[in-house]
């Protein structure tokens, strides 16, 4: 097309071949591996889900892999929450109506983790709005709170042990909460803190000017501009409470027993690997934070407070 | 030294057209300045003058010859950006120096020498070799940037709006300085920049853009005096140009227009009878363009007053007031000198310089003439 | 309605002296601009003003009551931030109405005022968008709108349109101006911009490094600058400054540069001021104050070093002697690079300035310069 308008222009080089074919060999590949990696990944969480619907003789088979259940069952899900099953098959109605329900124990950990959350975000937002905003306990106080977390807090396991054996918090669920707000409460300030941050410091000085205190610009004009900010920092501090097991495992026995303890406990004894029950039981574990993940999907993205500043 | 051609250039990013069929020549050794509004598409023709963006169609000629497919390092461009990249734990002389050490066939230290002083003095940095770059003032960086650039003698220069971080009075010696730079070093320069100020003050042509389409290209006369559409009249001007609504007729067989309102006389545009005549905008469609000091302000009585407006405002601007006044519900602008300066409430007339007022079509946006 | 007014007030943030002594007083209805550069304390004084930073020393008033130590929002002023700092949260009608709402005003008031000051600002289609969705302008106007529904005792404004594009901005500011006039209430308007300082304020104060320099009317900042700063602040391309050197005798002074050679009439100013025979001094002249392509007996020689035409106007700048001086010239004058050209000084327009930049003496249209060009 150059060529025909030589008169104007003359352009004496052609424009190169293309390099097609290089480049779709290049995505080809790049795909392949992208699959085989995530596959990888994947694997696990389909063996888990697979396994939650298969009958009790296609758990372990000796000799023989089950890679999607013969038989689709939801007796799992039953022993789970403890409905008693009639009929059907023999050796799966000896496992499964034995009485026991994993209910008590979900309960527990619903209180536990949505206290201990509730803990750590009060306590932690206002710690990161006084960081952010006036630099509240100097340059090394955000360090300082951060190190908490630097440690395994199996370190800190035993002694705490005795003092909540001494004060009456062991095995309650209140000492759960205490305990999962004082671990997590670190994080909320970290990410808190950069949420803060975020939001220009004129803002809440144009809500005070307009009137408020200082307390009410913070509630009016800055908590409602990092809201996105604050749903991802209460599901993620959800999360980590939420699948704790060893703060569980010492804290508690009986009264305060969270479901991944239990989860545990379906393992070995008389009746062997209950495979099938613990996958029923990780899948009702994997739930929660899976379905406010999607909830909260839009206010995961950043970008709330864009149009607030001139840019 | 080189030629460029865009031979209808155009970027396309998902849905977003940024740069469509744009066509250009920019000659050898010249001085063109891409000037637009922000998201006009200058900065991404620019880059891919550079190199930094392919092109989605259309080609780009170096001399006649096509480098779209040539990486940015094998098109011999030199940048300048708005935020100085420059090396602040070196000496202005090794940041200088720099481009030249890092070549395969590095320079002899006596050549190294000859060339640092040459570039430094053309950057008038010549005292300042010895300094920590990262010391000097921020106008003192922008000119080792741009010292770097030169000294790898690139055949076309690129400059990203390298001046707005300045501040305004050396923004003022800048531009001085380096129209005097490209008229000695006679590189070809594209300068990208949303100050019409700039462009008018330091380009030999204006490539006006707007929404990724080039409005006008002309020498800054022409752009200022003949813009070609409505959007270029308004863009350039360091006052805003008048635009007035206005009515086509014919009388004695003069064609003349008169601008909309209370007792405003005529003005003969007999020169450009045929394109008003052919335009959709005729009979009803018509705006009148006028910058603010080709209006004379006389007494309101005036034979000579186009017509008769009440001073609103006055902006005092020490050298030249702006004079706002109210006609017929509208704001004119005019420009007066400080010493006769109108009182607020004043009636005035308005002398408008027949050739200066420029008919705009307002369906296509376009000047007749 | 109010005065505002500032006594001594010095602000020290750790090392750094943000505002040292800085007084003034802002007349009731008064368009007040304060000028300087980046980091000269401009954001620092209205923030005082408003009562976001206490003064380390010095006193607040508004009218004749001491608000020092007065609660920002109990001080019913109002401001606009450079970035605006409009609740990202909230429309525009909920940005508008917020300020109303902390003052407990019944929600019908509430509702026809923000009507009111949105129709005002032309915003009154917006009322339910956020602020993401409007454009620059648009959020300025709503930034305006928060700052005038409640009706304060005076507005301050920081820079509130350096950062709209330069069409936008022209409009803004011819707005603004109008907006000030009609509303009649006290304005302190921060800027860097020396045109939106002149073209909009009814006196302007000038600020370098904490330091007030000079408050005066535009045309007092313009003609008599006290200082080198002053004369380089305001004025585009701003004032030329050409070193020449002092000769004194008999009580006359003259001014001589190897070109050309000053008498400066006896004068109550230059005889107080520390110039002596032989010291270094400057002459400042503004760009519009010199004429390119005159004939005449005190025309000088000059060479074009490079011309610039704005449309409108052309700076030239001239090559006269081993300075370059630029020169403001009508677009009728055609010179081309390295043209040599006569040109010549308004003698009328012309300042005298010590060597450390203090002023000595300026013209301001009085004939009190004489220009000789040096013999050749």
């Amino acid at each position: 097309m150059a060529a025909v308008e030589a008169g104007r222009r003359s352009p004496a080089v052609a424009r190169p071949a293309s390099r097609a074919p290089a480049a779709q060999l290049k995505r080809a590949g790049r795909w392949i591996a992208i699959t085989v990696i995530a596959a990888v990944f994947a694997f696990p969480i389909y063996w888990t889900v697979t396994m939650s619907f298969k009958p009790l003789p296609e758990w372990n088979p000796p000799g023989k892999v089950f890679w999607v259940p013969h038989e689709w069952t939801l007796d799992n899900y039953r022993s789970i929450f403890g409905i008693q099953i009639g009929g059907g098959d023999a050796l799966g109605d000896i496992l499964a109506n034995t009485g026991r329900s994993g209910l008590p124990f979900l309960k527990n950990s619903i209180i536990a983790a949505t206290g201990g959350t509730l803990v750590a975000l009060v306590i932690g937002i206002f710690a990161a709005y006084g960081i952010a905003r006036f630099r509240a306990g100097g340059r090394m106080l955000p360090f300082q709170i951060l190190q908490l977390r630097m440690f395994p807090p199996i370190a800190i396991i035993i002694p705490l042990l005795f003092m909540w054996v001494y004060i009456g918090l062991w095995d309650s669920l209140l000492g759960l909460i205490l305990l999962y707000g004082a671990v997590t409460f670190p994080f909320v300030v970290w990410l808190m803190r950069s949420f803060f941050q975020e939001v220009p410091r004129e803002i809440s000085e144009a809500a005070i000017v307009d009137g408020c205190t200082q307390w009410g610009a913070f509630f009016k004009a800055v908590l409602p501009q990092v809201k996105g900010g604050l749903a991802a920092t209460a599901l993620f501090v959800f999360i980590l409470n939420w699948s704790d097991f060893l703060i569980a495992l010492v804290m508690s026995q009986d009264r305060a027993k969270t479901a991944p303890v239990y989860l545990q406990s379906l393992q070995g004894g008389a009746s062997g690997q209950e495979y099938g029950n613990q996958a029923a039981l990780a899948m009702v574990l994997i739930l929660p934070p899976a379905i406010f993940g999607i909830l909260i999907q839009r206010y995961l993205v950043r970008g709330l407070t864009f149009g607030a500043i001139k840019r | 030294m080189a030629q460029i051609v865009l031979e209808d250039l155009s970027k396309r990013f998902g849905d977003l057209l940024a740069v469509g069929d744009l066509a250009l020549e920019i000659p050898h050794g010249s001085f063109v300045a891409l000037l637009g509004p922000s998201g006009c598409g200058k900065t991404t023709t620019m880059n891919m003058i550079s190199g930094l963006e392919q092109p989605t169609g259309g080609e780009i000629y170096f001399d006649g010859q096509p480098v779209s497919h040539l990486e940015p390092g094998q098109r011999n461009v030199g940048f300048v950006f708005q935020n100085y990249a420059i090396f602040a734990h070196m000496t202005v002389y090794d940041n200088l120096a720099f481009g030249l050490r890092v070549r395969k066939k590095g320079p002899t230290k006596e050549q190294l020498d000859e060339q640092v002083k040459k570039v430094a003095d053309t950057v008038r940095l010549g005292a300042a070799l010895e300094r920590k770059a990262g010391r000097l003032s921020v106008n003192d960086m922008q000119k080792v940037a741009l010292g770097r650039s030169m000294i790898v003698e690139p055949a076309i220069f690129l400059l990203d709006e390298p001046f707005s971080n300045l501040d305004a009075a050396f923004r003022a010696y800048m531009r001085a300085e380096l129209k005097r730079i490209q008229h000695d070093v006679g590189q070809t320069m594209v300068y990208v920049t949303h100050d019409q100020v700039e462009a008018m003050s330091m380009a030999d042509k204006i490539a006006v853009m707007n929404l990724g389409r080039l409005q006008q290209y002309g020498t800054p006369d022409e752009i200022y005096n003949r813009p070609a559409n409505r959007f270029v009249a308004n863009f350039v001007g360091s006052v805003l140009i008048n635009l007035l609504p206005g009515r086509y007729e014919t009388r004695e067989g003069r064609s003349q227009v008169v601008p909309v309102g209370a007792d405003a006389r005529a003005i003969d545009v007999s020169d450009r009878r045929a394109a008003i005549e052919a335009s959709p905008g005729r009979d009803g469609g018509l705006t009148l363009g006028i910058r603010p000091e080709r209006i004379r302000l006389v007494a309101p009585d005036s034979s000579d007053a186009t017509i008769r407006a009440k001073v609103s405002l006055v902006e005092p601007l020490g050298a030249k007031d702006i004079i706002h006044l109210s006609f017929d519900g509208q704001d004119v602008r005019a420009v007066g000198a400080p010493g006769s300066r109108p009182r607020i409430g004043d009636d005035v007339g308005l002398d408008f310089d027949a050739e200066a007022v420029h008919v705009i079509d307002d369906e296509t946006g376009l000047v007749l003439r | 309605m109010a005065g505002v007014r500032l006594e001594g007030v010095t602000k020290r943030f750790g090392s750094v002296t943000a505002l040292d002594e800085v007084s003034f007083q802002v007349e009731d209805g008064e368009f007040f601009a304060i000028l300087g550069p980046p980091g000269a304390g401009k954001t620092t004084t209205l923030r005082t003003i408003v009562g976001l930073e206490t003064p380390d020393e010095g006193d607040v008033y508004l009218d004749d009551e001491r608000v020092t130590d007065m609660w920002p929002g109990d001080r019913d002023i109002s401001i606009v931030f450079q970035n605006l700092a409009l609740y990202p949260d909230k429309s525009v009608y909920g940005n508008l109405a917020f300020p109303l709402v902390q003052q407990k005003v019944a929600k019908s008031e509430i509702k026809r005022r923000v009507q009111a000051t949105a129709e005002m600002l032309h915003i009154d289609h917006l009322l339910e968008r956020k602020p993401g969705k409007l454009s620059g302008g648009e959020r300025q106007r709503v930034a305006l709108g928060r700052a005038m529904v409640r009706e304060p005792r005076a507005y301050l404004f920081d820079e509130p349109i350096s950062a709209l594009d330069a069409l936008l901005r022209l409009e803004m500011r011819t707005e603004l101006k109008r907006l000030q006039r009609d509303l009649g209430r006290t304005l302190v308007y921060v800027t860097h911009d020396q045109v939106e300082a002149m073209s909009m304020a009814d006196r302007i104060a000038i600020l370098r490094e904490g330091v007030i320099q000079q408050i005066d009317l535009p045309e007092g900042i313009y003609h008599q600058p006290v200082n080198r700063f002053v004369a380089t602040v305001v004025g585009s391309p701003p004032m030329n400054f050409i070193p020449c050197t002092v000769a004194a005798s008999d009580g006359a002074l003259r001014v001589q540069h190897p070109l050309f050679d000053v008498a400066v009439s006896a004068h109550d100013a230059v005889l107080r001021s520390p110039l002596s025979d032989g010291m270094p001094c400057l002459l400042g002249i503004r760009p519009e104050d010199v004429r390119v392509g005159a004939a005449g007996s005190d025309a000088l020689p000059a060479t074009v070093y490079v011309s610039e035409p704005l449309g409108g106007e052309t700076v030239v700048d001239l090559q006269l002697g081993n300075r370059i001086v630029k020169a403001l010239a009508p677009p009728t004058v055609k010179v081309a690079q390295d043209d040599e050209v006569r040109v010549s000084l308004d003698l009328s327009r012309l300042h005298l300035f010590t060597d450390a930049g203090d002023a000595v003496l300026s013209a301001a249209g009085a004939d009190v310069f004489a220009l000789r060009p040096t013999a050749r």
